[in-house]
C-alpha cells in the first residue's frame, strides 16, 4: 500500500515478471531460487542501555529494535458492571510499538510518506505481533509494560519480515527484573491485645495502626502498602528472560507473480515493484519445543496467528490452503533456526 | 538531576569514568556502513554512537529551494528512544532540540563543502543517533566529515569537533552526559589544517577570562581527532587501491601506474 516502491520501466517489469513466472526454470535477478531467502543476520543485546535489543540484517535491509520497560498501573476488571470492564487487548500492560522509518531507508520519499508508512507498520505490528506477548506482572496492580521501538536504517525489500524478526529477537533478548513484594502485615486485634505494648512489632507504638487499618471481618488488621523491590538474591543479576520466548511469532511473506502460479519469498526492492501482490502469514509456535527423536533441533508445532493479503491481485480460493502449507513449512524452518541461537 | 551524586573530578584527578581531564574517550571510526547511501560512516566516542548517511548531490526535493549557483544542504537528525539511558516516549525526529542540532550541523558544513561545484542540486545529510552518552553534536559532526569523505563530495578540510567543559578553573575535554548536564560547556568545530573555527556553540554561562583557554585547548583536541580520522581514511583508501589492482612503480622519480 504505502511502501514507496522504485519506479521501474515497463520493460524492466516485464523482464522480472517473465523470469519469475517461467514454469520450468524460474530465475531471479540475484540467482536465488524462488524459495531461497537471502542470509539473515541477527545480533542480540547491541544496546546495553535498553532492556532488550537486537539488530537484523536481511541483505541490505537493516532494522534495529530496542525495548524499554515502564511500570504501569493496572486494575483488573471488576465483576460488577460492564462500564468498569477493560476490553481484552487494550489493557494498560499491553506493549506499545513505534516504528521509525528513517529518511535514509527511502531517500527519494517525501517526509509525510515516511510518517504514514511508520503509522501503517506500527499498527500491523501492534495488532499481529504484540498480542502474543504475555503480561509481566510485578504486584497485583503494577505491571511492566514493554515499549518496543524499531528503526529501519536501510531497505531493500522484505521490510515487514525484517521488522517482525527484529521484534522477536528483541523480546528474546529482553531481561525482566526479578521482583519481590514487600508488605508489612500486622497481627490481628486479639493477638495484639494479648501481646505487650512495649514490644517492637506488636502493639501500635506510633499510631500507624489507627491510620492505615483495614477492616476485615470485624477485626482490624494493619497492612502497609504493597511495595516491591528488585530481587537480587538468586544468581545472575536479578534478571531473567521472558517465558515462552521460543514461541514468539515470525512472519513469512509469500510474493505472488502476476499471471502465474509461482510464489517467491524474500523479495528485493525491484522484485517488489514488479510483483506488488503478497500474502503475509504470521506463525507462532504453539507448544513448548521438545527434543524430537530424529534430529538435534527441537521440533515446534505451528499456529497461524495472522493473515494479510495486499497488492490488489486476486487469487483462486483453492490456492489458499496450498499457500498456507508452504508458508507453514518455511516458518517452521525459520523458527527452529532462530530458536537455536537465542541468547543464553 | 542529582548532580551531587557523581564526582566530576576526584582527589586523584580522575573523572567519573576514570579519565584524566584532557583525555578523550575511546573512539572508533568506520566508513561505508550504509549499503545504499552515497557516503556513510559510523563514529563511536565512548558510549555515543552516531551513523551518518549522505545522499547527493541530487535533484532537490523542493524545486523552489534550489539555488542556481550552489548546492543546498539539508540535515535531518533522528535519535532512538533509549538514547541517553532515558525512558520511552520522546519524539525520535522532528522535535525542536533535534532540529536545532540539525541546523548547527548545516551551518558548520556550509562553508566547508564546496557547494559552488554542485549548482542546482541538494546534498542530504541524515544523522541517526544509535546510543548517546553526551556529545551528540560533536560526534555527529565528526561522523558527517567522514561520511562526506566517503561520498566523494569536495570539502575544504576535515571538520572535527569536541566539547569542552569547565570545572573550577580546570578545563575538561570530551564530556559525557553527566558532565554535560552539570558543567558550563562549549562545543567547537574546527578545520585542523588552518586552525579556523566553523562552529562555537555554548548554552551556559562562562566567564570570559576562561573562554580563550578553552577555545585553544579545543582546537588542539580537534587536531588530535583529525590525525586519528585521517589514519582510518588512509588505511581504507589503501585497501581500495589494493583491490583495484593499481600498482604504482616509482623509477627515477616518476610514478607509473599500470
Amino acid at each position: 500500500m504505502s511502501i514507496p516502491t522504485l519506479t521501474l520501466s515497463p520493460s524492466e517489469i516485464s523482464y522480472i515478471q517473465t523470469s519469475l513466472s517461467h514454469p520450468d526454470t524460474p530465475t531471479r535477478l540475484d540467482g536465488r531460487s524462488l524459495l531461497d531467502s537471502r542470509g539473515i543476520e541477527v545480533a542480540y543485546n547491541i544496546f546495553p542501555h535498553a532492556n532488550g535489543s537486537a539488530r537484523v540484517k536481511i541483505g541490505n535491509t537493516e532494522v534495529i529494535a530496542g525495548i524499554k520497560l515502564e511500570v504501569v498501573d493496572y486494575t483488573p476488571v471488576s465483576s460488577s458492571t460492564s462500564s468498569g470492564t477493560v476490553k481484552p487487548g487494550s489493557e494498560s500492560w499491553r506493549g506499545r510499538v513505534d516504528v521509525d522509518i528513517t529518511p535514509q531507508s527511502f531517500p527519494s520519499a517525501q517526509p509525510n510518506a515516511l510518517s504514514s508508512l511508520s503509522t501503517y507498520l506500527s499498527s500491523i505490528i501492534s495488532s499481529q505481533f504484540l498480542p502474543s506477548i504475555p503480561s509481566f506482572p510485578i504486584t497485583t496492580t503494577k505491571y511492566f509494560q514493554p515499549q518496543l521501538h524499531l528503526s529501519l536504517l536501510s531497505s531493500d525489500g522484505n521490510i515487514l519480515t525484517a521488522l517482525i524478526i527484529a521484534s522477536r529477537s528483541a523480546f528474546a533478548d529482553l531481561k525482566i527484573p526479578k521482583i519481590k513484594v514487600i508488605q508489612w502485615t500486622g497481627e490481628s486485634e486479639s493477638e495484639s491485645n494479648a501481646g505487650g505494648g512495649g514490644v517492637i512489632g506488636k502493639g501500635d507504638l506510633s499510631g500507624i495502626k489507627a491510620a492505615i487499618s483495614t477492616r476485615r471481618k470485624g477485626k482490624y488488621v494493619t497492612k502497609g502498602n504493597e511495595d516491591w523491590d528488585l530481587d537480587l538474591s538468586g544468581d545472575g543479576e536479578g534478571l531473567g528472560y521472558m517465558e515462552g520466548r521460543e514461541k514468539l511469532p515470525v512472519l513469512i511473506t509469500l510474493n505472488l507473480v502476476p499471471n502465474s502460479d509461482n510464489i517467491f519469498i524474500d523479495s528485493t526492492a525491484q522484485e517488489e515493484s514488479a510483483c506488488p501482490s503478497k500474502l503475509h502469514l504470521f506463525f507462532s509456535a504453539s507448544t513448548t519445543p521438545s527434543m524430537s527423536s530424529s534430529g538435534n533441533k527441537p521440533e515446534s508445532k505451528l499456529k497461524i496467528c495472522g493473515i494479510r493479503f495486499e497488492g490488489g491481485q486476486s487469487i483462486d480460493a483453492s490456492r489458499i490452503k496450498g499457500l498456507l502449507e508452504e508458508g507453514s513449512r518455511i516458518a517452521k524452518e525459520l523458527i527452529d533456526e532462530l530458536n537455536t541461537s537465542l541468547p543464553k | 538531576m542529582s548532580s551531587s551524586r557523581i564526582e566530576i573530578l576526584n582527589d586523584g584527578g580522575l573523572r567519573h569514568d576514570a579519565r584524566r581531564p584532557y583525555e578523550l574517550r575511546s573512539t572508533s571510526f568506520q566508513l561505508n556502513t550504509h549499503p545504499t547511501a552515497e557516503g556513510s560512516s559510523t563514529v563511536t566516542q565512548g558510549l555515543t554512537t552516531v551513523q551518518v548517511s549522505i545522499f547527493g548531490p541530487r535533484e532537490p526535493r523542493q524545486r523552489s529551494q534550489a539555488s542556481h549557483d550552489k548546492a543546498i544542504i539539508s540535515v535531518e537528525v533522528g535519535v532512538v528512544p533509549w538514547a541517553q539511558g532515558g525512558g520511552g516516549v520522546k519524539r525520535v525526529r522532528g522535535d525542536k532540540r533535534l532540529q536545532e542540532i540539525g541546523a548547527s550541523i548545516r551551518q558548520t558544513f556550509e562553508p566547508v563543502i564546496m557547494t559552488h561545484l554542485y549548482p542546482r542540486s541538494e546534498i542530504t545529510i541524515n544523522v541517526q543517533v544509535l546510543s548517546a552518552d553526551g556529545g551528540i553534536l560533536p560526534t555527529s559532526i565528526n561522523a558527517t566529515t567522514l561520511a562526506l569523505i566517503s561520498s566523494g563530495i569536495s570539502i575544504l578540510d576535515y571538520t572535527t569537533s569536541i566539547s569542552i567543559g569547565l570545572y573550577l578553573k580546570q578545563p575538561l575535554l570530551d564530556l559525557s552526559h553527566v558532565e554535560e548536564q552539570d558543567l558550563p560547556n562549549l562545543v567547537i568545530a574546527s578545520l585542523p589544517n588552518s586552525g579556523k573555527i566553523t562552529l562555537a556553540q555554548m548554552e551556559t554561562r562562562l566567564h570570559v577570562d576562561r573562554f580563550e583557554e578553552m577555545l585553544s585547548l579545543g582546537v588542539e583536541a580537534c587536531q588530535v581527532l583529525k590525525t586519528e580520522m585521517e589514519d582510518v581514511v588512509k588505511s581504507q583508501t589503501e585497501k581500495i587501491v589494493e583491490r583495484m589492482g593499481v600498482r604504482s612503480v616509482v623509477s627515477s622519480g616518476m610514478a607509473v601506474d599500470e
